[in-house]
């Protein structure tokens, strides 16, 4: 028994010696390479690894950008955003027009500048008045940066009082008359703009037949219902909205009187504002546009005109106080003759 | 029973080495994605045509021969492809979108 396993245990050992020879006849690779090629592999993950991690690093701001551009360009979402700031320009600032085809915009990470210059017609031509830079995060704009160029500059916070227009049943304020005064001392070869307010409520056709041919009806402000009391059912001030009353003929303005009125033009604005209204209230630097009292009073009683921005030679318009359709006026900007 | 261990020389060989040309072709899209980087950085007017077309389209090339070389890493080939390959759709798309965004002549 004790033969027997001896002899397992040689051979045993002698298989294990067999496969021990085997083993280092098969490494042709001693332990010096071994342990370079090791050192080798270990390089190469290093290297790899950087390499992979910063090409991974330099795809985020590409990738960042190329979302956001998708972020603004499906759907036409950017466009949309620029449509409101527009519109809401027209009809929320007496008297100022804008190059729509000089609007720029500026993308950013989900975020968007845009940039636009307005205009004055003061006499028969028009005037830089300033410029707008909007900036938005996401879809959400931030107040508007305003670098106005006038010498009555636009008021910062829109209300009837900054604009002094007031509705004919409106509380008036006292020491508006200074203003005839004031357009009383201004020289005979200036042209000028002033902001009425009338005794009755009008059509525009009507207005523009009181006023004469001699002065150019600029832009109205309509009586929404709102006008009266001056704030909405919150209480807070609003500010008069209105539309202009000429045909711009600037390419890309919506009141370019081809296909619809002016009035027309207005009344789709506003019902395009109803559906951003916070939005068009920030562009707007009013409180609120209350554009939900004010559409549906609108659709009921038609377009009646409170106020208006006229403009024309300075002894013109100081014909106007003669006028018993006028019930105040304050004088906006005045420029050296230029009515032909 | 034998106990045998194959020699994995040549096995070892072909996945630690990247071809040349994939390793090219790597380097030259991490200089050009390096360059659209900066260009996106330093928010330049010009197109930066040698970022976006000339060096993607070199790189493209070198990675395609190293993705037909035998016995190596393909691995940078591949990144290197998918790298240049997304400069291409980058600059290609930018140009879409921007077009589509305020399209004003």
């Amino acid at each position: 028994m004790k033969e027997n396993n001896h002899e397992d245990k040689e051979i045993y050992q002698s298989y294990i010696n067999h496969s021990i020879q085997d083993f280092e006849n098969s490494q042709t690779i001693n332990v010096k390479n071994q342990r370079f090629i090791i050192k080798k592999g270990k390089y190469m993950a290093l290297i790899t690894t950087i390499m992979i991690s910063l090409a991974i690093l330099l795809l985020i701001i590409p990738v960042m950008t190329l979302s956001s551009y998708l972020y603004y360009a499906i759907g036409g979402k950017a466009n949309h955003l620029i449509d409101i700031a527009t519109k809401t320009v027209y009809v929320t600032e007496p008297n100022i027009s804008l190059e729509e085809m000089e609007l720029e915009e500026h993308i950013k990470f989900f975020s968007m500048d845009i940039q636009f210059d307005i205009f004055k017609r003061i006499g028969k031509e028009d005037y830089k008045a300033g410029e707008y830079f909007i900036n938005y995060a996401f879809d959400k704009p931030a107040f508007p940066e305003r670098e106005i160029l006038l010498d009555r500059p636009l008021p910062k916070i829109s209300s009837m009082e900054s604009y002094r227009m007031f509705h004919p049943d409106a509380v008036k304020p006292p020491g508006l008359e200074v203003e005839w005064d004031l357009l009383k001392k201004l020289p005979d070869g200036t042209v000028g703009e002033v902001y009425i307010s009338l005794t009755k409520l009008m059509k525009a056709g009507e207005l523009e037949k009181q006023l004469g041919k001699n002065v150019e009806v600029r832009w109205v402000a309509v009586d929404t219902g709102l006008e009266k009391k001056q704030t909405d059912k919150d209480g807070y001030p609003v500010a008069p909205i209105g539309y202009p009353l000429q045909i711009d003929h600037t390419t890309w303005s919506p009141f370019n009187g081809r296909d619809q009125t002016n009035e027309d033009v207005f009344m789709d604005i506003l019902e395009f504002l109803r559906k951003d209204e916070e939005n068009a209230a920030k562009i707007a630097s009013a409180k609120t546009l209350a554009l939900e009292e004010r559409v549906p009073y609108l659709k009921k009683n038609g377009i009646h005109v409170y106020g208006a921005v006229v403009t024309g030679p300075i002894p013109e318009l100081r014909k106007l106080q003669e006028n018993e359709a006028i019930r105040t006026m304050k004088v906006g900007e005045v420029k050296l003759w230029n009515w032909k | 029973m034998e106990l045998e261990v194959k020699s994995k020389k040549k096995l070892y060989q072909r996945k630690s080495i990247p071809t040349v040309t994939g390793l090219l072709s790597f380097i030259i899209a991490i200089i050009a994605l390096s360059g659209l980087n900066i260009a996106l950085i330093m928010d330049y007017d010009e197109f930066p045509d040698f970022f976006l077309i000339k060096l993607p389209l070199a790189g493209l090339i070198l990675g395609a021969i190293g993705l037909f070389t035998q016995n190596r890493s393909r691995l940078f080939s591949i990144w290197g492809i998918f790298l240049c390959l997304f400069i291409f759709i980058f600059t290609f798309m930018m140009f879409g979108l921007a077009w589509s965004i305020n399209p004003k002549p």
